[in-house]
């Protein structure tokens, strides 16, 4: 497997697709930053590839509506802050309406490195791994807080319609530990009583629970990233980002 | 200057493609703590590259893959309840040979590791500017010489001001675990930030030593 030998014509698609398939992880984090995710459905993932997963540390949301269903509630959260961050911040924001206040506070950068993509030989579909070196800052219960939110994004690529669209998506939080703070020694802050009530946001349960990844405590045996990308030459000759 | 034939350009568009994932597969060994087979996948497997492979970091240089071995494989600290490690691959630069033979390659790596320090699980930053000299083998690209210049270890959350100049070897973790190399030396400096090795790639000819980051190639080197 993976052993094929490709014609310099064959060389230059492949080298376009695995820059497109960097470009739509790009798009896509950059979109997460902005605090769009109600729209990453609809702009990246698959319609027609059978059982599309969104994969988190605690399982699998199968099918788009599960995810998209998982990516409302983020929003929703967003939203329902939005009152409180103008009680919070009267002469910010008490002029603006709930939709103009959505996202103040909240920044979510996702920076993607080490990317290894490897295309199928047929050309029909692609998988990538990549590091994210991410921080939360938000409104949580302890207050404004800056986060350190690192890990591995995953993904199985389809192409269709001449697009590379999301397949199975694997975002597993390797670490999430308050800024300027020793990981091993765990978040300092206490709750605030201002911001108490974020503590009770929730988000829908994944479809199918599991523990697919552990985030880092001092308790934790050693863990290592999703599985690499190996060369490949048909989707159905490698393992799946998705359940197996 | 050497022109290429559009057939020879895109064989060599890809070849730093393939360089590049040569370095990033090591970091997702590395962080999976899978060193053993980082070092039977990605380094060199030809007798004629193996007894000069080099692994260096500021303290020196291990040279030839049992050597490399000793301190990568023997050596490794994590693996323990709470550790963990990860070393990015950012700002990544290669340069292919115009023979098509070596690549030189440099990134930075802004790292979090998560090791025993005096018998206490510690969290680190620790950031490095690495080099690697690619060379070709008959199954693909090959790590040859491996160079990380340490240019910071700090306890994350305490302030890097805190943290003595000078600070001697024995207090450094990342001294430590370097253990004793083959080839003991002052490897890179960070006191001025501006020690020239090992050095951004350029294009090239051919590989020449001075131009790699084994450790001919370094200023301090004496044969």
């Amino acid at each position: 497997m993976g052993n094929t030998t490709y014609s310099p014509q064959q060389l230059a698609e492949r080298f376009i697709d695995q820059r497109e398939i960097q470009n739509v992880m790009g798009k896509y984090a950059l979109m997460t930053m902005i605090c769009k995710q109600n729209d990453l459905v609809e702009k990246f993932w698959s319609t027609k590839a059978p059982q599309p997963t969104l994969a988190l540390n605690n399982g699998y949301y199968v099918g788009l509506e599960a995810i998209s269903g998982y990516y409302q509630a983020v929003t929703d959260n967003l939203a329902a802050k939005a009152p409180l961050m103008k009680s919070l911040f009267p002469r910010q924001l008490g002029e603006k309406s709930d939709d103009e206040v959505y996202g103040a506070g909240e920044h979510y950068p996702r920076p993607l490195t080490s990317p290894l993509v490897e295309v199928a030989a047929d050309g029909q579909t692609a998988k990538g791994l990549w590091q994210v070196m991410g921080a939360d800052n938000n409104i949580t219960e302890y207050g404004p807080l800056s986060t350190w939110s690192w890990g591995y994004v995953a993904a199985d690529f389809v192409l269709e319609d001449d697009e590379w669209k999301i397949w199975h998506l694997v975002e597993f939080t390797e670490l999430a530990s308050p800024v300027a703070c020793s990981w091993v020694k765990g978040n300092p802050y206490p709750v605030q009583d201002a911001y108490a009530s974020l503590a009770d946001q929730t988000l829908p349960a994944p479809t199918v629970k599991a523990d697919l990844y552990e985030v880092y405590s001092p308790e934790r045996a050693y863990t290592a990233p999703p599985r690499m990308p190996e060369p490949y030459d048909t989707f159905a000759e490698t393992f799946s980002y998705g359940m197996e | 200057m050497r022109q290429f034939t559009e057939e020879e350009r895109i064989a060599r568009v890809w070849d730093k493609e393939e360089a590049k994932k040569v370095l990033f597969r090591n970091m997702y060994y590395m962080a999976g703590n899978q060193r053993q087979e980082a070092l039977d996948r990605l380094w060199v497997q030809e007798p004629a590259h193996t007894a000069t492979a080099s692994f260096g970091k500021n303290w020196g240089y291990y040279i030839g893959m049992d050597e490399i071995r000793r301190y990568y494989v023997d050596g490794n600290p994590f693996g323990g309840k709470g550790t963990m490690n990860c070393h990015p691959v950012a700002t990544i630069r290669v340069e292919e040979a115009k023979d098509g033979e070596t690549i030189l390659c440099q990134w930075y790596n802004a790292s979090y590791e998560t090791r025993e320090v005096n018998g206490e699980l510690t969290a680190l930053w620790v950031c490095e500017k690495g080099n690697a000299d690619l060379v070709k083998e008959a199954d693909g690209w090959k790590i040859w010489h491996y160079f990380i210049g340490t240019d910071v270890q700090n306890e994350a959350g305490v302030n890097y001001a805190d943290q003595p100049v000078d600070l001697p070897d024995a207090e450094n973790p990342v001294a430590q675990e370097f253990g004793e190399p083959t080839l003991k030396m002052e490897a890179y400096i960070t006191r001025y930030n501006y020690y020239p090795y090992p050095a951004i790639p350029e294009p090239y000819e051919t590989y020449r030593p001075e131009l790699g980051c084994g450790p001919e190639g370094n200023p301090n080197y004496k044969a």
